[in-house]
């Protein structure tokens, strides 16, 4: 467990309630804090009251609001811009803009590593 | 290549008795008894579509992160090859959660394999079929 991870939480933004519940569980478990968005417009939603988070986990195939469609308002906010975003993704060729994909079935040591570079080595707060 | 045949009798009653055992101490949350069904290099990919080791699924069992309130298993098929056994067949379950209460029909697969005498499971995968609302 990471007691260490940053105190700023990481968004999940996933539709599928497994896997956004796994994901969740996982990254608590793993000493960081979480916070679970259903698709892009919830995770807008979110942001727009909340700091920015220290990551964002982004699935791309959503309703509502896809991860394509997050992305451009989020990479336009100057306090968002910055986030690192992962992507998630069924789709190995998918075109991307992010710092980093994960193709699923995701691999958890995958998962925690990409976690690890992006939150563990950003600058306390 | 070797092919695959059906077990024996006898390793048919063990592997189904074990398959049986699993999925109980999997419902019970038995860590304990998990731990020794499982071989240290158990892979599973789950029906999250997410793949985790032995390890991060105990862990998750202790702290009641993964919790099942009904679950049954159905073995439907039995192959060996040398010192593996591949159990197929469906599943049933629910999880023990207030976020997702649907029933999960899904079928599943399971490897075992023999060390030092004992059969112990090495990979599993479960793929969901349907999922059912609760009433």
């Amino acid at each position: 467990m990471n007691l260490e991870a940053s105190s700023r939480p990481i968004l999940v933004v996933e539709d599928d309630a497994d896997a956004r519940a796994a994901l969740i569980d996982i990254l608590e478990f793993s000493g960081y804090s979480a916070v679970p968005a259903e698709n892009g417009k919830k995770a807008l939603e979110y942001l727009a009251d909340a700091s920015p988070p220290s990551l964002i986990i982004l699935d791309l195939m959503m309703p509502e609001m896809n991860g394509w469609e997050f992305r451009a308002p989020q990479k336009k906010d100057p306090n968002l811009a910055a986030v690192p975003v992962v992507v998630v993704t069924a789709f190995s060729t998918a075109n991307v803009d992010a710092d980093g994909i994960l193709i699923k079935p995701i691999d958890v040591d995958r998962l925690l590593d990409l976690v690890k570079h992006y939150v563990d080595a950003e600058p306390t707060q | 290549m070797t092919d695959s045949e059906p077990p024996n009798s006898a390793l048919n009653a063990e592997i189904e008795a074990l398959e049986q055992a699993e999925a109980a101490a999997m419902l019970s949350g038995d860590a304990s008894a998990l731990e020794n069904f499982w071989s240290e290099e158990l892979v599973v990919n789950s029906t999250a579509n997410i793949i985790a080791g032995k390890d991060m699924l105990l862990d998750l069992i202790r702290h009641g992160r993964l919790r099942l309130k009904t679950y049954q298993r159905k073995t439907m098929r039995l192959a060996q090859l040398g010192d593996i056994v591949v159990a197929t067949g469906n599943e049933t379950s629910q999880l023990d959660s207030d976020v997702i209460t649907d029933f999960l029909y899904c079928s599943y697969m399971n490897v075992w394999k023999r060390a030092g005498g004992e059969l112990k499971m090495i990979a599993r995968h479960v793929g969901l079929i349907s999922r059912t609302p609760q009433p």
